[in-house]
């Protein structure tokens, strides 16, 4: 017996930007390769990560609907953890899709749509670092010439 | 926050206890999308508040806490900040 259930996905922004339509078909070509259906799928957010996984602080949310059995359920975690642009997901099972569900994947997948690429602001963790000590220096450059200010008025 | 004051019954002394603004989640659906919703739900360190605090039913607290933990594993919410 097959049953229908909520699939989120947390995608890589490096795999989003090679192009939306791609990484979404990768995405729920996953769920059919598991022996399901899917009912629906569309770009819910990119935002920025509450905390960074795998070195990511932004990432695209995928919302996918999809009608698989209980042993494809399982399968499909399996691949889900190995697949390297699925930062984090989600499988809950539903009672039904959400109609406004269905709308917005037709509107998503209707021509003239566009989906805005991710921003480019991902900052990989050693970058962030030698800026730090940047700033770092440039405190301690402002602060020095203050001591001399405060020694001379005493 | 303010303080409400409370009888200790027969014993006859009172006390006082913190009150504070319920989030107002009534109606509203306690699902980790809703992350707007949750963000009224957690303090400054990320902590989940207690039905004192939220003024939920305790199945709704519930529903509010699977919410925050599904929320949190998919990095939509801070385990801690």
């Amino acid at each position: 017996m097959s049953r229908i259930y909520e699939i989120m996905y947390l995608l890589d922004n490096n795999a989003v930007r090679a192009g939306w339509k791609e990484a979404k078909a990768a995405a729920t070509a996953l769920i059919e390769k598991h022996g399901g259906k899917v009912l629906a799928a569309r770009r819910w957010d990119e935002r920025k990560l509450a905390y960074t996984i795998r070195q990511r602080r932004r990432g695209t949310y995928l919302l996918a609907y999809g009608e698989l059995e209980a042993a494809g359920v399982a399968t499909l975690r399996r691949e889900l953890d190995l697949t390297e642009s699925v930062l984090r997901y989600l499988i809950l099972q539903v009672e039904s899709v959400p109609p406004q569900e269905l709308e917005l994947t037709r509107a998503e997948s209707a021509a003239g749509f566009v989906v805005p690429p991710p921003p480019a602001e991902d900052v990989p963790e050693a970058e962030e670092e030698y800026e730090e000590v940047e700033d770092e220096s440039a405190l301690e450059e402002a602060s020095a010439p203050a001591g001399e200010l405060a020694e001379e008025e005493v | 926050m303010g303080f409400e004051q409370r009888d200790r019954g027969d014993r006859g002394d009172r006390f006082e206890i913190p009150t504070y603004e319920k989030v107002k989640a009534k109606d509203e659906d306690l699902d980790y999308k809703n992350v707007e919703l949750l963000k009224k739900c957690i303090g400054g360190q990320g902590q989940m508040f207690s039905r004192r605090r939220t003024g939920l039913s305790a199945q709704r607290q519930r529903m509010l806490k699977k919410a925050l933990k599904r929320a949190r594993h998919m990095g939509l919410l801070p385990f801690v900040d």
